[in-house]
Parts: structure tokens; sequence; C-alpha cells
């Protein structure tokens, strides 16, 4: 079914097309039937508006999905914006509500999609501003590449308190290369780390940035604080001054990518001395591993034989850890389940946690560039 | 002179989330065996583990009198994780993990050789786990025991005064004592054994999102604490009604009755809570300084003041939500003329600036017409009405109500224009529904308050100082109730708001209970 504007059908099911200046009403509309539907009294409650910035077209519908996964989980407004082709400059706009929960406790989620042509941002950015949720906070999650300069994010940047990126997303044209020569910055970790903290910077303090990219290595890091919770291997500590984070690649110079950067970053920033010989190489992928994973971390030292060396195991999916003492004696297993994140349980993490996050904008000085 | 060098810090845990934020651990259940391991503890812990919120170093050692295997001890845990409703994620592999790293030890609480035997599996286990020396112990047990086995810990080497570099802790269950002097004489000799500070008296209602939230509406927002005062509260209704009666407890509420079950614990937090000044920091000695504080500050109730401060009641047989009920003399195990009460209502006021007149009036029953928990506020009308009364439907002041169960939230009472051409007002309510703002919380009480042991947070438990200011607040009505054996009993129907003495009590002031 079209939208206006000759635009295209509903990109998620429960749409109802809109005018933009209809979109409150519409709303409005929607709560009062939901109200009707559940049968008793129910007061809106919203936290926030999240924005949804989608960069490429293709990208809609893996970001609607996410966005329905996260319904009924927070009461929030989104607005999504996304883009369509062919529009002559038009804007479609689509709304919803969608209550999910208990009986007695309904969490609902009211959802704007706004779909518009390149040429139309400067409309888009308008309905946006118009729709936030008066006094709430507005957090931008852009799902695309690297994205100072584009004008959708600049100006959905400039509307939000908090903007979360996936920097394991981020795409760079070689250099002198034609425009379909483009890598993500799953091996292109130091110009990753570099958008990174030009976003930080652009940010300044009026926001905070936020990387899914940087969620995934908590497991990681998780199990290396676990490790060192040991007496023993918190003994062996002094003496550890190297470290070497090995990520899966397609060849051997492969370029880091930029989660590895960022755990070496972490590692760098907690034990300031492995500034000095700290490694971050690519290993074979295997498995059908995703390029540009975290492999393996090991921590040893320059003085004797001690070591931590932590490593993924593939199924079932989990960190396998194992600590040698001085004389290189092995002295100490464990053993971490864990479980690939989706992207809604990574978005979610980042919604759950508020502010910015220090350890991230301190791991990514420390990452190597 | 030679000097120490300080302790070496994983400098791998700052900034980690909650996920693998607390150390290794051996966590040790005395009553293993009992209802509230079955129900509660074990729950939790299990939740705890497969929110992978307890450490990856961690074991639980169940200890009680039933001889058991550590088979035996693990269907135990078992059947109580597929039996409770708190359990979120039902998640085999976090299951077998737990069920692998625990076992039991059997023993009589007053045994040397069973603590010699405990002391053995400890070390054991804690070498086989890797929880470096690390314990808690959770007494789950009859409170008559707690002494008991601080004693024999100390004696077979478990437990020491502030202990390190290893920690050791110890959870104590509610009911502290049963009167001031026994509070004090438990408090006394569990500190022969262990330092305050690892002590954690557990009372669960401090584990619930809604009482921590009083603290938060009251010190996180700008608005209520400037009219938090005598100049604008009128007064205080705190209310924690039961629809249930004693469920087949009556040998235990006989020798407890509603002010040791609820009054000197549950509602006199929710009063030191809504009471307290703001303390510096939500650190656990600014937090629980200025918590006792205000305990401290409530007018002491004389035996002379008992008869006009506090009245009780007990229930006789009734209907409550439909169903016709027994009275409490007609429970099973009950004296069939018991005068234990079941209902008490208490007006306290508390000599500070703040509050100087205010009268805090309490209430807490059980077989109520609904389970409700909630505080009012009761603020001062505006001092003047510019509209005809007439047309004023429930002329009275503004009402803010912290719901804490069973269905948390905020609502504000007050007066709006009703549409029309002539001016008529109407109250009205302001809703804010817990639930339907960030979902129900997740975690049981138990579960936040173990957790915040394992992490060493002492904020949400009490401390020995409180615990006996307030029993020094309900003692003399103890003892006052005690000596005068002679109380009509029953004296309200069940499924009714309590007994006529209660509303009286208001009614002096001037004012009367909240219709709930």
């Amino acid at each position: 079914m079209p939208g206006g504007d000759g635009m295209p059908a509903a990109p998620m099911k429960g749409l109802t097309p809109v005018a933009v200046p209809g979109i409150e009403a519409a709303l409005a509309e929607r709560r009062r039937a939901m109200i009707a539907k559940l049968e008793r009294p129910h007061s809106r409650a919203c936290v926030m508006t999240l924005l949804v910035g989608i960069e490429e077209m293709k990208d809609n519908q893996p970001a609607f999905d996410v966005v329905q996964q996260l319904a009924g989980k927070y009461p929030i407004r989104v607005i999504a914006v996304g883009r369509a082709e062919g529009a002559d400059g038009g804007l479609a706009a689509w709304v919803n509500t969608e209550c999910e929960g208990a009986e007695s406790v309904a969490i609902c989620t009211e959802e704007i999609v706004l779909q518009s042509s390149a040429d139309a941002v400067d409309r888009v950015i308008s309905a946006v501003r118009g729709s936030l949720v008066s006094e709430l906070p507005v957090v931008l999650w852009w799902r695309g590449s690297v994205p100072s300069g584009n004008p959708l994010w600049t100006g959905l940047f400039a509307l939000a308190d908090r903007a979360i990126v996936d920097s394991h997303r981020f795409a760079f044209r070689h250099a002198g290369g034609d425009a379909k020569a483009v890598s993500s910055g799953r091996g292109h970790g130091p110009a990753a780390i570099k958008a990174l903290r030009d976003l930080l910077r652009e940010a300044g303090t009026r926001a905070s940035v936020r990387d899914l990219n940087w969620q995934r290595t908590a497991p990681w890091r998780a199990a290396v604080a676990t490790c060192f919770d040991d007496r023993e291997m918190l003994a062996l500590l002094p003496g550890i001054d190297r470290c070497a984070i090995t990520f899966a690649g397609e060849r051997d110079d492969d370029p880091p990518s930029a989660r590895a950067l960022l755990m070496a970053g972490w590692l760098r920033n907690r034990l300031p001395r492995l500034h000095e010989q700290s490694k971050v190489a690519a290993g074979k992928r295997s498995g059908g591993l995703e390029s540009g994973r975290i492999v393996a971390v090991t921590l040893t030292s320059s003085t004797n034989k001690s070591s931590l060396l932590l490593v993924r195991r593939a199924a079932p999916i989990g960190i396998e850890a194992q600590a040698s003492s001085r004389e290189g004696k092995a002295f100490r297993r464990w053993d971490f389940g864990a479980s690939t994140l989706t992207e809604a349980q990574l978005l979610d993490g980042c919604l759950e946690s508020l502010g910015s996050d220090p350890m991230f904008e301190a791991s990514l000085r420390s990452a190597i560039s | 002179m030679a000097t120490t060098a300080p302790p070496l810090v994983n400098p791998f845990r700052e900034g980690l989330s909650l996920e693998g934020a607390t150390q290794p651990v051996q966590l040790v259940i005395f009553g293993a065996s009992g209802d509230l391991t079955q129900r509660k503890l074990l729950p939790a812990i299990y939740n705890l583990c497969q929110a992978k919120l307890a450490p990856p170093a961690f074991s639980v050692i169940g200890f009680a009198r039933q001889p058991m295997t550590d088979d035996q001890f693990r269907k135990v845990l078992t059947d109580s994780v597929a039996a409770s409703s708190e359990v979120r994620v039902r998640d085999a592999a976090a299951l077998q993990q737990l069920v692998e790293c625990t076992h039991y030890v059997a023993g009589d609480f007053h045994d040397d050789a069973a603590y010699a035997t405990l002391r053995d599996a400890m070390q054991r286990y804690d070498r086989q786990y890797a929880t470096n020396g690390n314990r808690i112990f959770y007494t789950a047990t009859p409170a008559s025991l707690y002494g008991d086995i601080a004693a024999h810990l100390h004696g077979a080497g478990l437990v020491k005064p502030g202990e390190q570099p290893s920690f050791v802790r110890m959870i104590v269950e509610k009911p502290f004592g049963r009167d001031l002097a026994s509070a004090k004489a438990l408090n006394s000799e569990l500190l022969t054994y262990v330092g305050e500070d690892q002590i954690y008296r557990i009372d669960h209602y401090l584990g619930k999102e809604t009482v921590q939230n009083i603290l938060v509406l009251r010190f996180a927002n700008g608005i209520f604490e400037p009219i938090w005062n005598r100049r604008y509260v009128d007064s205080v209704q705190i209310t924690v009604a039961e629809s249930l009666g004693i469920e087949g407890r009556g040998s235990f509420y006989e020798e407890t009755g509603v002010v040791r079950d609820v009054i000197q614990n549950h509602a006199l937090q929710l009063m030191s809570l809504v009471g307290m000044e703001p303390p510096v920091s939500f650190d656990a000695h600014d937090f629980r300084d200025e918590k006792v504080r205000v305990v401290k500050a409530i007018h002491p109730v004389t035996p002379a003041d008992v008869a006009s401060v506090a009245v009780r009641g007990q229930y006789g047989p009734g209907s409550v939500a439909g169903d016709r009920v027994v009275g409490y003399r007609q429970e099973p195990g009950v004296d069939p003329n018991s005068i234990t009460p079941t209902y008490a209502a208490l007006r306290l006021v508390i000599d500070n600036w703040r509050w100087a007149g205010v009268p805090f009036y309490i209430r807490s029953g059980k077989r109520m017409p609904k389970r409700i928990t909630e505080i009012a506020m009761q603020f001062k009308e505006a001092p003047h009405l510019p509209f005809r009364k007439a047309e004023v439907e429930t002329p009275g002041g503004n009402v803010l109500a912290l719901q804490i169960q069973p269905d948390e939230g905020v609502t504000l009472h007050f007066d709006a224009k009703v549409p029309g051409p002539s001016m008529r007002i109407r109250a009205v309510e302001m809703d804010f529904n817990y639930g339907e703002t960030f979902g129900v919380s997740d975690a049981s009480p138990y579960e936040r308050l173990i957790l915040d042991c394992m992490k060493g947070d002492q904020t949400l438990f009490d401390r020995a100082d409180g615990v006996e200011a307030a029993w020094a607040i309900v003692d003399p009505i103890l003892t006052a109730w005690a000596s005068d054996k002679d109380v009509k009993f029953p004296n309200y129907d069940a499924g009714t708001w309590g007994p006529a003495v209660a509303d009286e009590l208001l009614a002096r002031d001037g004012r009367s209970w909240r219709r709930l």
C-alpha cells in the first residue's frame, strides 16, 4: 500500500500512513484505541525519544526489525528515518502504537516512520523536530557507516543528547579507489578509531557517544577481570607488561579491526605499562567466523614466563582462559560461557545505561591509531 | 621503619557493568532445608547466576540438621527453581552450572564437630572453586540460633572481626530479637565474633525497587523537598495491609504478632525513609546515619502514653474477597483465647525541626479487604478557597501517595475544574505507574540484597543502632499490651479495615484513615 505522495508501501506491519502534520493526532487516536482495548485505566508513560537514522535503503528493514524487537520493552517514542527512491522530494510518514506486557502492566511504544528521498533531508529533519517528546532525552541510533559529513546525521545529531553508532559498520573508500572499492571498519580499525574520536570531538560536552562495537568487547573484558580476581593471578600482575590481541582476518597482514583496537585500548588504559608492548594482529578466520572478531587475548611478562591466555571457543560459544606461573606452568583454567549478542540486544544495552561511558572514552583515547 | 606494600587491586574491574562486578565467593546457607531457602534464597541465587551477576568463581554450601547428600540438596535446588514464580529465565545450562558447584553439609547447629566438618568442606571447595577464602554466611534459621551459629563459626576459625584480605560476611534474617533487650543481647553477641561492617541484617522490604524509589523521588527531584516538612505536610499515613491471614503459621504468629512481624521493621523502615534528612551521599555510612537519626528522633512512647498513641486488634470470622474465612482464634495452632494482635495502629511524631507536630499514622493488619502497602503524604489545605463551597466535591488538601505494593507507583491527588459553564471542582488523580514506565522489576528483593552483600554494599541493610532504635519505639507498647490482658478480642471482622478504636485514634485529631 503506498504511503503519501506516491511513496513506498508501509515498511513495517501495523503502520498507518499519515500526513506529517497529522502525526500527533494519529498517535493520539491510536492511543485512545489502545486504551479502549486494554479495558482499564492507562496512563501514558514515555522516557525518551529514540531517533533511528538509516543511511542506506537496504538497511531499512533490518533496522525496523530491531525497532520492533524493542517495542514493549521501553515506553518510548521511536522515530525511524529511512531513505526511499524516486519520491521527487517527497516525504512519507506512518505511525503505530504497540503495547506489550502482562495484563496488569502494558508498556506502550509509539512508532513514527519517516521515509524521504535524498534531497528531502531538510523536510525530514523538520518533521522529526516537530515530533520530539518535550523535555525528554533524545537518543540517536545511527545505523550506517561513518556518519560525519552525512546531512541526515548532521540534522539528527543536532537534536540528540546521545548518539549510538556501530564502528563495525564503518566503511572507508580506498585511497584513489572507485566508489565500489569500499571496505568496512572490520579491516580498517585505525580509520574507524579516528572516526570515533572525531565523533566524540563533535559531540563535545553537549552529547555523548556510544559504540555497539565496544559493547561486543564486554565478554572479553569481564573474562579478563574475572581471571585477575584470582589471588594467584593477581600476584603475577606486576610482572605483566605485554599484550597481544588476535582478531579474525582474511590474511596475516590485514589491518587491525576496530574491535581489537578498542580491546587493546582498554587493556592499555587499565595497565598503562602495556603501552610499550601491545600488539594487534590478524589470525586466520575459521568456521565462518566473521572478520574483525576477537579470537584471542594474551597477557605476558617480559621478565618471566607468567601469562594469561584467553581464547574464543566456537562451540559452545565461549571464552577459555589459562594462567601460567612465573615458571611457565599452567595453574588455573577458566571457562566463560558467552553468546553472540544480536543488534537488538546491543542496542538495548546502550539504552539501559545512561549518560556517557567514561571507560569507552578512555579506551578509545588509549587505542592504537 | 619497614613499609608495607599497598594491597594489589584488580585494575580490570573498574567500569565493568554489573555483570562480573562481584568477587569470587563461597555462600554458606544455614537452614538450607528450610522454607525460606527453598522459596526465596535458592531461586534468587539461581537468578543471579543465570544473569551472570554472581561471580564465575562461586559455590554454595547448604548446612542444616537434616541428613542429605550433595545430590539430594541439588535436587532441592532444582525443584525450588522449577517451582518458583520468581525465576525469570529457565536456562538449563545455567542451572546445571549452579548445581555442579552446590554442596551440602549435615550437622547440628550446636555441635562443634559439625562446624569442623563444615570448615573442612569449605576449605576443600575454596580450593576447588578458587573463591579466594571469601565467605558469606546466610542464617536462614530461627533467630534464636544466630548467636550460637556465630559463636561456633568463630570457634571453628571461620569468622573473626575485620578479616582481611579475604572477606567474611554474615547475612542475618529478621526478626532481629523479639524486644529491645534481646536485640541488644544479640547485637552484643554477634559483635563479639564479627565486626559491624561484616553483618548484613536483612529486611527484604529495603530490597524492593519502589522503597528505594522513595529516596530518588525525594532527593533527586527539586520540587518535593521544599514542601516535605511541617509547613506543608498535615500528616503522613503508612499502611501495610495484608488480605491473607496467618497461612498456617499459627504457632509462629502467636509468638510474634503484628508489631514484631511488621511494625518494628517494615513500617518503621518506611517511616524512616520518608522522614529522614537528605544524606550527604548514598554511601552505606551516610545513608544509615540519617536513617537511624530520624528513628531516634521519634518521640518516645512511655507506658502512660500507650493507650493514647497505639491501638490493637484481632480479626474475627468474616469474608475477604468473597470468601468466608475463620477468625484468628480459630486458625490452627492458635490459642482459642489468644490476645495476640493481628492489627495495630500507631500515632507517632518526630521531634525535630522538619516534622514537629506532624503525626505519622501507621497501621498494619492481617485479613484486611486488600493487600496494599502505601505511604500517603497528606498536604495542608489551601489557606483560602475563593470558590463557592457547594461546588467543591471533596474539599481537602492534596495527597501524594507512594504505592509500594501491589501496584507500584506514585499518585498525586489534586483538584480540577469540571468542564462547563459553572465552577465545579472535583478531585482527580495524576498517576505514575512503575510497571507501565519501566516494566515490572525483574529482581526479587532477595536477589538484590544478596548481590549487594556480595559487592560489600551495606546501604540497604540494617545497622545495630538502627535495629535497637526501632525496638525502643515499640518496646513500651509490647510491654503494656502484654501486661494488659483485659482486651476484648476479636474486635474487627476479617475483610474490614480494622477495629473501631483505630478510627477513633485519628478522629481524636480530626482526621480519618484514607479509604483504600
